[in-house]
């Protein structure tokens, strides 16, 4: 994102990112909100979840402070 | 195969992508490659019972990330060039049976955090210069999966409606000073015949020179350019906003109305778009419950656009559909 003029990350954002990369080598971005109230192997809670790759990601919530996950 | 080649007679690129011809049409319910894993006979694109949004690349991509070689030469007049770019799918619930319309506005506002940070992802590769955030819905429009979802592409280049938007708003920029959008805003605002709804942060109305009789553009009232600049309030507002025409369109012939949603924001490519507002488009096919707009030899064959419609009296139709305010937050 290299527009002169810049942009700025909104203010709000606080989800959580787990990539999964699948067998033909798509990326598969799973989006989780933490402040819900997940059931055990609901949404986000990731127990279904594969591990995750070596080069995923780390799942570190999007903040103005942090900038978004390297996807 | 899959490659870009050059109309030299309208200045544009086309994609040809022959793969896309073996894409899943129309799956029953029961195989419909969107729902989470197990609630499908067949193996799906998730490995987990449950998500809330989720993104994947697509799997009969336009554009994609390591395009093969153009399968053709060009020549100095039409050339080619690999399709590089990027085409995601984004899974808006799990609810197979759901509209975006059926969504909560929490769940809106969630879906545009999602489109926000794809944009700035995509927009980030250095093949991408315009990532382009859409939605097809209803099978009048040639959806292949009814599941609901959304699509974002990363242009290698600037589409031809965004160039176009892009010279003009520059040009509007020269002559007032001011940009272009705004000066719509503030255009429509004082009219007020064309407004379908209205928040504190944004403005839903049936365009002056709308091609669709049903169209309706949502302008944030502040100038920015691309999604992740909008604060939290203003992310609230536009899942209001978009709650609420979608209600309205349903509430207008009684069933849950096809359309197509564009998002234009600003070019991410390196240069000087500052001039560039922000603003989405909805462009549902009907003109009646039961006829369908047509893009026949005038627009398809000139570009000129005939509306059946006055905006002003689609506008007022819709504004008088219920919700008649937006809608609140849950």
């Amino acid at each position: 994102m290299t527009s002169p003029d810049g942009p700025r990350k909104a203010d709000s954002v606080q989800f959580r990112t787990d990539v999964v990369t699948k067998s033909d080598g798509r990326y598969l971005i799973y989006y989780s909100w933490p402040d819900d109230a997940l059931p055990a192997g609901g949404p986000g809670s990731g127990a279904a979840a594969p591990a995750r790759p070596a080069d995923a990601p780390d799942q570190t919530p999007w903040s103005p402070e942090t900038g978004p996950p390297d996807v | 195969m899959s490659e870009l080649r050059w109309n030299p007679q309208l200045g544009e690129w086309v994609i040809t992508a022959t793969h896309r011809q073996d894409r899943t049409f129309l799956p029953p319910r029961d195989f419909c490659p969107l729902c989470p894993a197990g609630k499908s006979e067949i193996e799906t694109e998730f490995d987990r019972p449950d998500y809330q949004v989720a993104v994947f690349e697509n799997r009969f991509p336009s554009l994609r990330r390591q395009p093969e070689p153009p399968a053709v030469a060009g020549t100095e007049l039409t050339p080619v060039q690999p399709s590089a770019g990027a085409c995601e799918v984004v899974v808006y619930t799990p609810r197979h049976d759901a509209t975006a319309a059926d969504l909560t506005v929490e769940e809106i506002r969630r879906l545009v955090e999602v489109w926000a940070h794809r944009t700035l992802e995509l927009g980030a590769r250095d093949e991408v210069s315009y990532v382009f955030v859409f939605e097809n819905k209803g099978e009048s429009i040639g959806v292949t999966l009814n599941h609901p979802h959304g699509q974002i592409y990363g242009y290698p280049y600037l589409p031809p409606i965004i160039e176009r938007e892009v010279r003009m708003a520059a040009a509007e920029r020269a002559d007032s000073g001011e940009c272009l959008w705004c000066r719509l805003l503030a255009q429509e605002l004082a009219d007020g015949r064309r407004l379908v709804a209205e928040t504190d942060n944004w403005m839903a109305g049936v365009p002056f020179f709308a091609h669709w009789p049903y169209e309706v553009h949502m302008t944030p009232r502040r100038h920015v350019g691309w999604l992740h600049e909008l604060t939290g309030a203003e992310m609230l507002d536009l899942a209001r906003m978009l709650k609420t025409v979608l209600l309205k369109y349903d509430a207008l012939f009684g069933f849950s109305l096809p359309y197509i949603m564009a998002i234009h924001q600003r070019p991410t490519e390196a240069a000087d778009h500052g001039g560039y507002h922000l603003h989405i488009e909805f462009y549902p096919p009907n003109r009646t419950a039961t006829k369908l707009k047509y893009l026949a030899g005038s627009e398809a064959g000139a570009g000129a656009f005939i509306n059946d419609t006055l905006p002003e009296e689609t506008a007022a139709t819709l504004r008088q559909l219920e919700p008649r305010q937006p809608v609140p937050v849950e």
